[in-house]
């Protein structure tokens, strides 16, 4: 009976276990081994020519991917704070709106509802130094143009405010549901106690929705090193090198450069890199959770 | 009832029957980008096709795209496209590739006409030397439009202030002055974003004797691009832009420059000739009329233009039959009647027997006089098979220099560093200059 049941378990699986083989650690393994290759298409055909560790040697010095995988970690520190602090703080809000809460709620959707090409087009147009409707709006106020995108250190703090605005929303989706499942009882245990508003806020509600805040900082964490599509079409990773992320050197070096080596190395550096910092997070989770319990 | 109905299917019959017969030929697919000049090739086409009766599918995309789409067509065992272009950013790799048909296979007595422009002679491709070469090369590709970069200038001002078009920068800046009002008018655009600066660079580094390699046609791929003659150029350049230019010239791409032309805000710019098609569109320009195109000011070693052209290639990996139907549409593309119709519809014509033409001194063609010198001095800036890599290094540092972040002599010797292992590590014969 018992074997029967391990037959059962295993054939149930395999299916889902080779799909996961066959999309995830094969093109893992692919990447990894085309790493220590200098891959060129010559006449009909790949050459692949042994190199060892030259590609990991040459990749400190890479003027695209340095300075990206700094900015990615910058971004993903700078721009996930304020998301986690601004979709606290709106969650909260419409936690406390007895009407209209799916009006709101759809409100502030919409931003993750749009798609990226759309969003980067938009936010390019308002950035837009004689054209944009910020320096407009500036104008109208008195204040002299903001260089948006041309200024080296503007142009990351427009990246950073553009990926707060688009996925705030998300944060904020997450953390309502968090916040709507929270056990009423300890509220009416703690306003018998005398508390209410902030201390309410900072003695209850905070300290119930840390599992919560600390699951939704781990998917944007990870999530916001796959930003792509702003860069893309708001500064092409310029001036310089100021606005350059990972994600846009990799596909440079695949697609534009043709240069499968190179960018299979980068590949396997962020995922290592994205690897420690999970890593780091969950052990992080780890100590809250126990200090929490 | 059952006659009448059998007689309509006999009718219908006899119609697909008789259409089919019309042209039997296959249905092709074209690969080709979404650009200023592509509704006049698509109004050409349509011509063809009502001519022939053949059926061409264009594939349009943007220009980003077009890298990547053609790299999975002609690399896949059956070619999705039958007709790809190229544009100068990539056409020697793909040149070099090994997978476009050579022409004379499919027509051995076919050669383009002395009417057609040469634009360094980029339809024949040399494999020994990894270089453009129209004695000893493979014919592989044919020109289907010739961009270039003329300067764009205000006539109705002009005419209205007494000035002529510039001949030096030196004009240029002294023309540009004149009108150069910030932010209601700039006197000069300059579009030295990341992703096109070395293009836009091109027109003052040449005029100043200055290059990226010193002589590739011959093989020779010694890195000069910290040369005294690019940082004299550049040093030009900025001094364009700090007296007359746009402050944030380093974020200005193609899109915004042609905003600024078309909306008045633009007293000059050295542009593509292929954004002339919407200039004298009321629906799209407040400047209709307005704008006119002059070669573009000289520097010391006179005037220079940078190639932007593009040429069609008929991969190795489709079927013969369809290789040959689509040399038939290119070889009637080229031809001079049909250079006219595709000059009319808006498009960018190659050959350079029309632009020097009576058709010039049409004020609607007025652009051909300025796109047939400019096109007698435009270069090839990155004629190479590591042309991507190379334009991405001077992207990178010339838009570092402009936007302030590096020096002139540091960013080019930077870059020069940079271009020089690449080659090298290409096995090109290489060299480099002492540093700046």
């Amino acid at each position: 009976m018992q074997n029967k049941d391990l037959s059962w378990k295993i054939y149930s699986l395999l299916p889902i276990v080779l799909i996961l083989i066959f999309l995830t650690l094969l093109p893992l393994v692919s990447i990894f081994y085309n790493s220590f290759f200098d891959i060129r298409w010559k006449d009909g055909g790949y050459i692949y020519n042994f190199i060892g560790f030259q590609n990991y040697l040459e990749l400190p010095q890479n003027k695209f991917y340095v300075p990206g995988l700094i900015n990615t970690i910058k971004l993903a520190i700078i721009g996930v704070s304020f998301q986690m602090i601004f979709g606290f703080v709106i969650a909260l809000g419409i936690s406390k709106i007895k009407k209209g809460k799916s009006f709101f709620v759809s409100l502030f959707l919409l931003p993750i509802l749009l798609p990226p090409i759309v969003i980067g087009s938009i936010w390019r147009l308002m950035y837009g130094f004689d054209f944009g409707i910020f320096n407009y709006l500036l104008a109208f106020l008195g204040v002299f143009p903001v260089d948006w995108l041309g200024d080296p250190t503007i142009a990351f703090v427009s990246v950073v405010i553009l990926d707060v605005w688009h996925w705030t929303p998300f944060v904020v989706l997450l953390l309502l549901a968090g916040l709507e499942s929270l056990p009423t009882d300890v509220y009416e245990a703690g306003r018998v106690d005398g508390t209410s508003g902030w201390s309410e806020i900072v003695h209850i509600t905070f300290p119930l929705m840390i599992p919560t805040i600390i699951v939704t900082l781990v998917f944007r964490f990870i999530l916001s090193f796959k930003v792509f599509d702003e860069i893309y079409l708001l500064t092409q990773g310029g001036p310089g090198t100021s606005t350059e992320v990972i994600s846009y050197s990799i596909y440079e070096t695949f697609f534009e450069s043709d240069n499968i080596g190179l960018g299979s190395v980068m590949s396997v550096v962020s995922l290592f890199v994205i690897s420690i910092l999970i890593i780091v997070v969950l052990n992080i989770i780890k100590r809250v959770n126990k200090y929490a319990n | 009832m059952i006659k009448k109905i059998i007689a309509a299917f006999a009718v219908f019959i006899l119609s697909i029957t008789i259409s089919n017969q019309v042209f039997a030929g296959p249905k092709l697919t074209m690969l080709i980008n979404q650009s200023p000049w592509f509704d006049g090739f698509r109004k050409t086409l349509e011509i063809y096709e009502a001519e022939t009766g053949a059926s061409i599918e264009l594939d349009v995309n943007p220009y980003p795209a077009m890298s990547e789409k053609i790299r999975n067509s002609i690399r896949s065992p059956e070619g999705i496209y039958d007709i790809v272009i190229t544009s100068t950013e990539f056409m020697s790799t793909y040149s070099d590739s090994g997978m476009f048909r050579n022409i004379n296979d499919l027509d051995p007595d076919y050669k383009l006409d002395e009417g057609i422009c040469s634009y360094q002679n980029t339809s024949y491709w040399n494999y020994d030397t990894q270089s453009y070469d129209a004695v000893n090369g493979e014919f592989i590709g044919i020109p289907v439009n010739g961009n270039v970069q003329v300067l764009y200038y205000r006539r109705d001002l002009y005419e209205e202030k007494g000035l002529t078009p510039p001949k030096t920068w030196d004009d240029l800046i002294a023309n540009a002055a004149v009108f150069h009002n910030p932010p209601s008018m700039y006197g000069m655009i300059q579009r030295s974003e990341r992703s096109s600066v070395t293009y836009n660079f091109g027109p003052y580094m040449f005029s100043y004797g200055g290059s990226v390699y010193k002589d590739p046609s011959n093989g020779d791929f010694g890195i000069v691009f910290n040369s005294p003659e690019v940082k004299a150029a550049l040093e030009k350049y900025i001094e364009i832009r700090d007296k007359v230019g746009h402050p944030n010239a380093h974020a200005i791409g193609q899109g915004e420059m042609i905003s600024y032309l078309r909306t008045g805000k633009a007293a000059h710019a050295i542009a593509v000739i292929a954004a002339w098609g919407g200039m004298d569109d009321p629906d799209k320009s407040a400047v209709v009329g307005k704008l006119g195109a002059a070669l573009n000011p000289a520097g010391p070693e006179g005037s220079a233009s940078s190639l932007g052209h593009w040429e069609a290639h008929i991969p190795k990996n489709i079927p013969d039959e369809n290789a040959h139907e689509a040399l038939d549409f290119l070889k009637w593309l080229v031809t001079k009647e049909n250079q006219i119709k595709y000059i009319e519809n808006g498009a960018v014509p190659v050959r350079c027997d029309l632009i020097n033409s009576p058709m010039a001194e049409d004020d609607q063609f007025r652009f051909l006089e300025a796109l047939g010198q400019n096109s007698d001095v435009a270069r090839f800036i990155a004629p190479n098979v590591e042309a991507v890599e190379s334009t991405a290094i001077t992207n990178l540092y010339l838009n570092s220099i402009v936007a302030g972040e590096l020096s002139i002599e540091e960013g080019l010797n930077k870059a020069a560093d940079e271009l020089f292992k690449l080659l090298t590590k290409a096995g090109k014969n290489t060299s480099k200059l002492s540093p700046l």
